[in-house]
Formats: structure tokens, C-alpha cells, sequence
């Protein structure tokens, strides 16, 4: 058994604003060097829990339950100590490109930041590695890292996004939907970068819609729905073998099963047994 | 680059046109609300005793104010582009320099009051922009819109008591010295920075709530990094644009200030022209004034182009 590098026990998230319960009774570990997925559609919850997971939650949220991280609870960390932890053990690669990166800074500077100020690389080595990041994801250093974000397509933005994911020291990376926005080629690409992190020893918790991404990284998942983990287990027994009808129906709606939509009569079902608590 | 110059030019046209129709402004008004204006120079010159009729009509032939409206107002713009202002009804003296003469002085008033609201706005506004909500940042919102209240006379006045009545730091007005300058800047200072700590504040907690400058704390960067990296930069734009405004404004003097301080700026030279109507040195002011306007604007339209790419961005596919 490997040790858990993360235990989220029974997180619950809520917003005091609008009174509602947001994610409900979350519990998973994710261990030392393995792939976590987590999958669900839009407004399942799944960015909150990474959100949790790296207790930076938009502040009119509160989560209860205990998100353990190397079994320290991140949310009772003074912000000091919380400093010390990001970017060096544990980092959350958001989904927003178009927010996450600074609009007046050079995508390279945004980048070779972290080679600069948190790996404290030397300027020779630095401007070697950085170049050696940017043609491994098709960027070159002189053409698009000497550009700012609004000169950049949505998928260039993801690339960038990326390069950053993969500049990053920690050895706990949460990746919030690494694949939006991309074509086929750049998706597998990115999936393919994703499995060199964790080839790397690294332990990744990837946010995602996308099956397809849960297959390729392996490992193991689990399936979100309304605020509710609904399945979770082994990625390849979860998804050949679901148990639960949402997952079912989820396989189903996948673009190579033939995109058939979920039935009207599961969802229904799941929503009375919510309201049953 | 080619967009820059293009954008230059296209600002530079406007901003003509904008002083034009300002200056053009400036004559109607004055010859369209004011009774005769040969016998207002007549009085002006020749003292009211001697201005009789004819006298009032060879002045008026001698200045061709019998010619039709359009036709002085020809003669008038004609004179405008060969940079020929005329000479004050009043000193005799040629109308541009004495606007280059109170110009001087209120430049001077400007800079030292940009400075003066600035020394107490960055560290203030970037105080209550770090810790929005707080009690700090309550406690200066209230200050500021007690200081925005608060005319400009009053904290004159107040500050003339203080400090050059009972202690005798600084002199009560005019302007022979550096040190005649402190009390208008201070003045003028205060106020501004009032409204201008609270334009950095707010620009600040804006970036400060945004999600690239989170994301860099979870770059592993340190805050006093982020800031200067990912904060300054961006909360500087709309400062910029504001502190502008108001450069906008004391660039056209101040007239309350300046008569309080018997500073000799534009504003002061403006309010004695009205009252003495010496009609060329207005319609030079004017004219000024709306130079000075377009000058900032244009000032302040390059400083956002280089500060903000997603500006140049704009400017280069539109």
C-alpha cells in the first residue's frame, strides 16, 4: 500500500450567500505518484473540490470536512506556511487561460518566472530549459513566448498554461481541465505530457470531462454528479464495468460509444434520492 | 509601430480640431453675449472720459469690428494659424507672452501638486488596496469623502492659519520664492489625493482579486514578487488614466487656489481678463486651454499603449 499523499475525508462545500450545499460527503485519497481523476459535467462540483484540495476557494465558499494534505489540513495553515507549500509541493493548474495569465506580461517572462524566483535557476540554465519547455509543447521561445496573452489563440493560452504546469516543482499537481479548448492532436499531446509528470514520480488529481483523459493517465477515478461522488474505483474496471447508472450513462454519452444521452429516468431517480438525503 | 504613428496622427487631427472648435467657442462667446466691444476697448484705452462716439468708431474701424461676424472671425483664425494672438487690451502687451508668462506658473503649481497628491496617495492607496474591506481601508474612505467636501478655500485658509500665520513656516501668498509654492501645493494636493488614493485602491484590490495575481502566489512566487510582477503594472492603468484627468484640470488653472495665493497661473490670469474684458487675452486662453487638453489626452492615450498590450493589441487589428 503506498502511502496517501492526499485524504479528503467527507468534504462538504457550501456558499453562505445563496444557503446551498455545493458538494456534498467528498471522500478520496489520491497516494504518492499515482493518477486521480475526477469526472463529471459541467456544475457537478469537480473544480470546487480541487479548489478545496488546494484551499483557495473564492472566499464567499466554506468547506467542511478534512482535505489532508501530507496529513496536514491545509485549510488551518496561517497563509504564511500556505506560501510555502505552493508551486513547491502542491499546485492547482487552473481551467481559465484567458484569467489565470497576466495581461501585460510576456507568456515567457509568465513562464520562466518560476525557473527565476522558486527554482532559483541560474540565467544560462534558465534560458536553456525554457527553451527546451517551449519546443517540447510546439511554442518557440522567440515567436510566441515574445507575446502577450491577448495576441494568443484560446489554445496557445492552454499550451502556455501548460508549460507552466510543467515548470512548476511541486510534486502534488491538481489540473483543472488541462484539455479544454484543444484539437485532437494538442489533447493527446497534452495527455502525453500529463503521463511524463507522473513518469516523473509527480502524483496528479486531474479535473476533466473528458473519458478519454481519465483512460490515457490510468490510475484510478471517480465519478461527480450534483455535488455527489456517485462511483469511484479503478479507472479501467469503472469505466468497462460501471456500476452505478450515471456512469453508465456517461460511458454511453462518450463521442466513441455513440454519444447516446443520459436517460431522463436516471437523473430523475438521482435527484429523489438526494432530496432523501 | 506603423499602428502607434497612425494612431498619433488620427489623435493629433482630432485634437486640432478640438482646440479649433474650443477657440471658435471662445470668439462666439464673447462677441455674441457682450454689449459693444469697441466701447469696452475705447474705455480700456482711453479711459471712460475721452471714449466719446467718435472715438468709439475709429477704434471700432481701426479693429475692424465693423466687418461682419464671419469676416472677423476669418480674420481672427487667420491670425491663430500664423500664431498671432494679438495684445492684451488692458497691459498692451502681446497676449502669447503673457500666457507662456502665467503658463510657467501654473505648470509649476501643477507638477508640484501632482507630486504633493501623490506622495500621500501611492503609499495610502496601496495601504487600504492590500487589505480591502479592513478597518484601515473603512476608516480612509471616510477620511477621503470628507476631504473631497471640503472646499478648496477652507484647507487654504486653514492652512495659511497654521502654518504661515502661527508658525511661519512658509509665506501667506505670491510668488517670488520655492517656498511660496508649498502652501497652494499642499492645498491643491490634498484634495486630489483623496480622490486618487481611492482610484489606486480600488485599482489594486481589483488586481489583487484577480485570478492571475492568485495564480502566482501558486506559482510559488513570493507576494512582495507578485506585487511588483503581476500587481503594478496592472493596477497602474487606471491610475494613469485618472491622475491625467487631473493633470488635465490644473493645467487650466486653478482659479480659487490661485486667487487665494495671489499666484499668478492661468486661471488667475483668466478671472482678471474676464473681469478687466480684455477679449484677446480670453479668446488666447481658450485656445490654450483647449491645446493643453488635447495635449494630455494625447499624452495619456501613448502612456496606456505602452503600459496595456491588449490596447496595442486592439489598435493593431482593428
Amino acid at each position: 500500500m503506498r502511502t496517501p499523499l492526499l485524504q479528503v475525508n467527507d468534504l462538504t462545500i457550501r456558499s453562505v450567500a445563496q444557503r446551498k450545499r455545493l458538494v456534498a460527503d467528498v471522500s478520496f485519497t489520491v497516494s504518492r505518484g499515482e493518477a486521480f481523476t475526477l469526472i463529471g459535467e459541467t456544475g457537478s462540483g469537480k473544480t470546487l473540490v480541487a479548489q478545496a484540495v488546494c484551499s483557495c476557494l473564492p472566499e464567499e465558499l466554506v468547506a467542511g470536512g478534512a482535505v489532508d494534505f501530507k496529513g496536514v489540513n491545509l485549510a488551518r495553515l496561517p497563509a504564511k506556511e500556505k506560501r510555502r507549500i505552493y508551486g513547491k509541493e502542491l499546485f492547482l493548474l487552473p481551467q481559465e487561460p484567458n484569467s489565470a495569465l497576466d495581461p501585460v506580461m510576456l507568456v515567457a517572462g509568465q513562464v520562466s518566472e518560476i525557473f527565476r524566483y522558486v527554482r532559483r535557476y541560474d540565467p544560462q540554465e534558465l534560458r536553456h530549459t525554457l527553451a527546451a519547455l517551449f519546443s517540447d509543447l510546439g511554442l518557440s521561445l522567440s515567436g510566441n513566448g515574445r507575446l502577450y496573452p491577448c495576441q494568443l489563440s484560446g489554445g496557445m493560452q492552454q499550451r502556455i498554461l501548460l508549460a507552466i504546469g510543467l515548470a512548476v516543482p511541486a510534486e502534488f499537481i491538481v489540473v483543472d481541465e488541462p484539455t479544454k479548448g484543444l484539437d485532437a492532436i494538442s489533447r493527446a499531446s497534452a495527455v502525453k505530457k500529463l503521463k511524463n509528470l507522473l513518469s516523473k514520480g509527480k502524483t496528479l488529481l486531474c479535473i476533466t470531462h473528458d473519458l478519454s483523459v481519465a483512460r490515457a493517465l490510468g490510475g484510478r477515478m471517480a465519478v461527480m454528479y450534483g455535488g455527489y461522488i456517485v462511483e469511484s474505483g479503478d479507472v479501467w474496471q469503472l469505466l468497462d464495468a460501471p456500476k452505478h447508472p450515471y456512469t453508465r450513462g456517461l460511458v454511453n454519452a462518450a463521442p466513441e460509444n455513440g454519444l447516446i444521452p443520459i436517460a431522463e429516468e436516471v437523473l430523475a431517480a438521482m435527484k429523489t434520492a438526494w432530496q432523501n438525503g | 509601430m506603423g499602428q502607434v504613428v497612425r494612431s498619433i496622427c488620427t489623435h493629433l487631427f482630432q485634437g486640432i480640431s478640438v482646440a479649433l472648435i474650443v477657440a471658435t467657442l471662445g470668439f462666439l462667446a464673447v462677441n455674441l453675449t457682450r454689449g459693444d466691444t469697441a466701447l469696452d476697448i475705447a474705455i480700456a484705452r482711453y479711459s471712460e472720459d475721452l471714449a466719446d462716439e467718435r472715438v468709439v468708431e475709429l477704434v471700432r474701424r481701426e479693429e475692424g469690428l465693423d466687418q461682419p461676424l464671419f469676416v472677423q472671425y476669418c480674420q481672427w483664425v487667420g491670425r491663430i494659424l500664423t500664431l498671432d494672438l494679438g495684445r492684451s487690451l488692458v497691459s498692451r502687451e502681446p497676449v502669447t507672452a503673457l500666457l507662456i508668462h502665467h503658463f510657467h506658473y501654473t505648470f509649476l503649481l501643477a507638477t508640484a501638486a501632482i507630486a504633493v497628491s501623490l506622495l500621500i496617495a501611492l503609499p495610502w492607496g496601496v495601504l487600504c488596496g492590500i487589505y480591502p474591506g479592513g478597518t484601515f481601508d473603512h476608516i480612509s474612505s471616510m477620511i477621503c469623502s470628507a476631504l473631497v467636501s471640503v472646499p478648496q478655500f477652507v484647507i487654504g485658509l486653514l492652512l495659511i492659519l497654521a502654518l504661515a500665520i502661527r508658525l511661519h513656516w512658509f509665506p501667506v501668498a505670491g510668488f517670488f520664492s520655492p517656498a511660496h509654492l508649498v502652501l497652494p501645493a499642499i492645498t491643491l494636493g490634498i484634495g486630489l489625493a483623496a480622490v486618487s488614493s481611492r482610484v489606486i485602491a480600488t485599482s489594486l484590490a481589483e488586481v489583487r482579486g484577480s485570478l492571475f495575481y492568485r495564480f502566482g502566489a501558486m506559482k510559488g512566487l513570493s507576494p512582495f514578487r507578485v506585487f511588483t510582477a503581476h500587481g503594478i503594472r496592472n493596477a497602474s492603468i487606471p491610475v494613469v488614466t485618472y491622475i491625467s484627468v487631473q493633470a488635465a484640470h490644473l493645467l487650466d488653472g486653478v482659479v480659487v487656489v490661485e486667487t487665494l495665493f495671489a499666484w499668478p497661473g492661468l486661471g488667475k490670469l483668466l478671472l482678471d481678463s474676464v473681469l478687466a474684458r480684455d477679449i484677446p487675452v480670453i479668446q488666447g486662453a481658450c485656445l490654450l486651454i483647449g491645446i493643453l487638453y488635447v495635449a494630455v489626452n494625447i499624452t495619456v492615450d501613448l502612456i496606456c499603449l505602452v503600459l496595456d498590450p491588449r490596447r496595442r493589441n486592439r489598435l493593431a487589428t482593428s
